[in-house]
């Protein structure tokens, strides 16, 4: 089904589009941004067929092709081309159709137009372009041709239950009236008027009539013998339906052509009612609309001027994209890091402070307890100090008496020994008192007196004298003489 | 550009899905591992330093006890009070034993009282008979008891009858002044007796 405003197709004087129900013109400047779509001449058109084992990747398909194409299929290696193929699976094997138009006669092409050409979205020869009606209106009897003539090309298209199995270029009406040798314009005529029925021409049209038979029977032989090429591939046993579209319309008498060359198939025209635009556009941008559209068609592309993607649909600037975003990513990690590390020095400086701040509190309060403690001990020391003052006062003021006595207690000393000397009549030459604490005597005593010292002695232990002690006793003229000490 | 872009595009269509996911993969394994070695290892151990003197600041936070240095200038101000006045006391006590001692006039030993003592020497020489050959005043200083110290001391020596000597020295021994014969020595050689003796006296020094 026609999309509105989807495609544009590209004609040589100006683009078409479909809009509004019907075919409008539009301006490639304006409606450039659409799906472009254009019919390749089918003179531009290299073609070749391959086979190639099921293993075959489409990358192996692709390279093994184009070198076979270029081997074995006449194009000049000097040259470049556009390339792409069709692929069907035949059961052992894959059969390639392949497609080539070079990029020169492309790019000519493009700038032969009317106006400017920036990308082509699909570049396709017209046969292709009837899978998309099988798509869409007709329902496929199974093996179907369809025959397409018009004043500048013509083909036949194979079908297998709507899908693409084989062409053939045949004679376009230019190419009819070339080879029969009257105008093109004459020849489209009598086609159109009399189609191929022999009774509809009259005795003067009649050697035209032999002279379009002929070159048409051999076109139909063409035909036959694609048929029965690819029969041996695709396994069918008959064409079931031969559709026309000669300009949009059938051509009277075909069949008995096709019959003549043992094709016994309906042949009728591809087009029950006239299309809601002229089929020579409809057909070709129903099919630009449904590749548009992704639908599973038959693609043959051969642009050689394909839009340029755009830059967001590269897997390389999804991939910077894709690291872009990582580098965010860890970009705003490192920044929430970074945040939490300042936060942590934040809170090492805050905490430093505190500590600092509560550290030089309590060294005061150190210092101050030091301060104390020195005090208390200079106090300690000090009240010993006076305690032992005070200890020397009182002892001194309670010894006082006692060292007020001291004159009697050497007095009583002295007199206890004169006593006991006066009681045994015993003389001193020497008396030394030494403090109150001891008395020396030097005594002298008559020789018949001199028990009178021992007695002395004895008298002076049993006062309560410690120690008395006699030495250095000599006798001489009848005198005694004893050193005699005495200690309390 | 665009070249370069189809050139890159085209390699990264000829690579399959693994490749394809591989290329991610590796993206990731590279910057994180770039990422992680070049700033996020040193970061983490910084932080953890960081934790760490945090940590050690706390503990040092927790182990200052303000309570605890508070009670004990607390209770070193208290015994300090309490010191106080202990020495107080204790001073009040030296100054009452001090004005005690003071009482006690005989402490003080002074020119006067030195000479007074040796006028009533004179005079008790005279009564006893005796004869009082030298009298030596000479400085002295030693501590005898307590806070008395000895000031003076005197060399006496006389002659007289043996128990006049030792009457005389008795009436010495009756002053009131604080002193003592520390040594009497009498001796005779058929003649009246000598006396020598060493007289100190002690007081409390001013």
């Amino acid at each position: 089904m026609l999309a509105e405003k989807k495609v544009l197709l590209l004609e040589k004087e100006k683009p078409f589009f479909f809009a509004n129900k019907q075919l409008e013109t539009g301006s490639y400047k304006n409606e450039g941004s659409l799906f472009s779509a254009l019919i390749l001449p089918l003179n531009f058109l290299h073609f070749h067929l391959v086979k190639l084992p099921l293993t075959s990747s489409d990358e192996d398909i692709a390279i093994q092709a184009e070198i076979q194409f270029y081997k074995e299929g006449g194009l000049n290696p000097d040259k470049e081309y556009v390339i792409d193929y069709i692929k069907n699976d035949i059961g052992e094997e894959y059969l390639i159709d392949l497609f080539a138009v070079e990029k020169s006669i492309f790019d000519e092409y493009i700038k032969s137009f009317t106006y400017e050409i920036t990308a082509v979205d699909l570049a396709f020869p017209r046969f292709i372009a009837y899978e998309a009606l099988y798509n869409e209106e007709i329902t496929s009897t199974g093996i179907e041709l369809i025959f397409h003539l018009s004043d500048t090309e013509a083909s036949v298209t194979l079908f297998s239950d709507g899908k693409y199995i084989g062409h053939r270029n045949v004679s376009s009406v230019e190419l009819i009236a070339k080879k029969v040798g009257i105008e093109q314009a004459k020849v489209k005529e009598l086609l159109e008027k009399n189609g191929l029925r022999q009774e509809n021409y009259s005795l003067d049209d009649m050697l035209f009539y032999n002279e379009i038979s002929a070159v048409l029977s051999k076109d139909i032989e063409k035909i036959v013998y694609l048929v029965n090429h690819r029969r041996r591939f695709f396994k069918f046993d008959t064409v079931n339906v031969i559709r026309v579209d000669f300009n949009g319309f059938g051509l009277d008498g075909l069949d008995t052509f096709f019959s003549n060359f043992g094709l016994e198939s309906k042949v009728i025209a591809l087009f029950d009612n006239e299309p809601v635009i002229p089929s020579y556009y409809y057909t070709p941008i129903l099919y630009a609309t449904a590749i548009a559209e992704q639908k599973d068609l038959t693609e043959i592309n051969l642009s050689a001027l394909k839009r340029k993607k755009p830059l967001l649909r590269y897997k390389i600037v999804h991939y910077i994209a894709f690291i872009l975003f990582l580098c965010i990513l860890l970009t705003s990690f490192s920044i929430y890091t970074e945040y939490e590390k300042s936060q942590k020095v934040l809170e090492l400086q805050q905490i430093e402070k505190r500590y600092k701040v509560k550290q030089t509190r309590y060294l005061k309060l150190v210092k101050a307890f030091k301060k104390f403690k020195k005090e208390y001990l200079e106090l300690i020391k000090e009240k010993e100090k006076r305690a032992d003052h005070l200890f020397v006062l009182e002892n001194t003021y309670n010894i006082l008496p006692l060292a007020a006595e001291l004159g009697h207690s050497r007095q009583k000393f002295m007199n206890d020994t004169l006593e006991v000397l006066k009681k045994y009549r015993l003389n001193v030459s020497r008396i030394e008192q030494s403090k109150d604490q001891e008395i020396e005597l030097l005594v002298i005593s008559l020789s018949q007196n001199r028990e009178g010292i021992a007695k002395f002695i004895q008298d002076m232990l049993q006062k309560g004298y410690s120690s008395v002690s006699t030495r250095k006793i000599s006798f001489e003229k009848g005198l005694y003489k004893s050193l005699i000490r005495i200690k309390k | 550009m665009r070249e370069k872009l189809d050139e890159f595009e085209e390699y990264f269509d000829s690579l399959d899905l693994k490749q394809y996911s591989a290329l991610y993969i590796a993206a990731v394994i590279l910057l994180g591992a770039t990422w992680f070695y070049f700033y996020f290892d040193d970061l983490q151990t910084d932080l953890q330093l960081k934790d760490q003197k945090i940590a050690q600041y706390k503990q040092k936070i927790q182990k200052i006890n303000f309570k605890l240095i508070n009670k004990k200038i607390l209770t070193k101000k208290s015994a300090i009070v309490k010191e106080r006045s202990n020495i107080a006391q204790i001073k009040s006590e030296i100054y009452q034993m001090d004005q005690k001692l003071r009482a006690e006039r005989f402490l003080s030993v002074t020119q006067k009282g030195v000479a007074t003592f040796v006028e009533r020497m004179l005079e008790s020489s005279l009564k006893k008979n005796i004869l009082i050959e030298t009298i030596e005043i000479k400085d002295f200083n030693a501590t005898y008891i307590g806070i008395l110290k000895g000031q003076r001391e005197m060399d006496v020596i006389a002659q007289g009858e043996f128990l006049n000597i030792v009457a005389f020295l008795r009436s010495l021994e009756e002053s009131i002044m604080l002193m003592g014969l520390s040594k009497v020595v009498v001796e005779t050689n058929g003649t009246k007796p000598v006396v020598h003796t060493n007289i100190k006296f002690y007081g409390i020094q001013k």
